[in-house]
This record gives C-alpha cells, structure tokens and sequence, in this order.
C-alpha cells in the first residue's frame, strides 16, 4: 500500500470513529449544553479528517480541492451552529425565568 | 479509501451512528432535537461523500455540498425559531 493510501486509510477511519463517538456521546449525555460539544467534534474534527482522507487520494485533483471545500463548509459551519443552538437555549431558559417571575 | 469494500466498512459503521441520533431527533427537548439533527446533517454529508467515493464518480460528491449547504442553513432557521422569546 502505498504512503498515501494508507494515510487515507488512517484519516477515513479515524475521522469515522470520532463521528460515532460523537453519535454516542449525544446518547448518553441527557444535558443539552453537553450535547452542544458531541456535535462541535464532529463537525470539526470528523467530517474534515474524513474529506482530508479523501481528497488524498482523488484524481483528478479538481474533485481532490472539491472535497476539502466540502469539509471546508463543513468545519465553518460546525461552530456557527453550535453558538447560534447555544444561545437560543440561553435565550429560551431566560425567556422561561422572566414567566416563572 | 484504497478500496470499494474497505469504503463500504466505513459507509456501514458510520450508518449505525443514524438510528442512534434519529432516537435523538425523536425525543426530548425541542433543542437537543436540533442538536442531534445538526449532527445528523455532519454524518450524512460524510457518508454522501463516502459514497460518491464507492461509486467512483466524483459528481456525486455535489450532493454531499448540498447537503451541507442546506443542514447549515436550516439549522441556523430552527435555532433562530426556537431562540425567539416568546
């Protein structure tokens, strides 16, 4: 196997195990601020090792650059969701005091 | 991945990650729903990804751009409603 077939291989994978431990982690944390992290890692660590992976071995390159733009949207849109989820739970929690008052 | 049958180990064991979040999708609070949809967004753009892979035809990874496009911006719509005060 050459170098950088197994690079893909080693990347994919563990990309791919990081996924599910997110998945995993998002079933056994009942606390949504918790959960919030579970799936930040896989936005920003799995799917980008998984397109790096991948774009390794993509020919032609185009489709290579292709694929890292993907994971590119991806780890952008990974922490803008997470602080936007964030602060709507912050927002409904402080909605929820002011009509307990 | 090196090989179609070693793409396709990876696309079935990240496929088990999506009865796990879809339990998710379907109970608790409306926010951690959200949470686990997100996640689910991130998982089947990498098994699109993965499987344009197998198939050998690097058009298909569009799909995997449009998925993610659209999870992002639907994420950001669901957020903005359930984060209104009401």
């Amino acid at each position: 196997m050459s170098p950088r077939g197994l690079a893909t291989d080693v990347l994919v994978v563990t990309g791919a195990v990081i996924l599910l431990i997110s998945a995993a982690g998002q079933l056994l944390r009942r606390d949504v601020r918790d959960r919030i992290h579970y799936a930040s890692l896989a936005a920003m660590v799995g799917a980008p090792l998984v397109a790096l992976g991948l774009a390794l071995v993509s020919t032609p390159w185009r489709s290579g650059v292709k694929v890292v733009l993907i994971g590119a949207v991806v780890v952008v849109s990974g922490p803008i969701v997470s602080s936007v989820t964030a602060r709507a739970i912050e927002r409904s929690a402080g909605a929820g005091r002011r009509r307990q008052r | 991945m090196s090989g179609v049958l070693a793409t396709g180990v990876v696309i079935v064991l990240l496929l088990t990650a999506v009865p796990v979040l879809l339990v998710q999708v379907c109970r608790g609070e409306p926010i951690g729903r959200l949470v686990a949809l997100e996640t689910l967004g991130v998982v089947g753009t990498v098994v699109l990804l993965l499987m344009a892979r197998a198939a050998g035809r690097s058009t298909y990874d569009d799909t995997a751009l449009v998925l993610a496009l659209l999870s992002f911006a639907g994420s950001l719509v669901f957020a903005r409603y359930w984060g209104r005060e009401l």
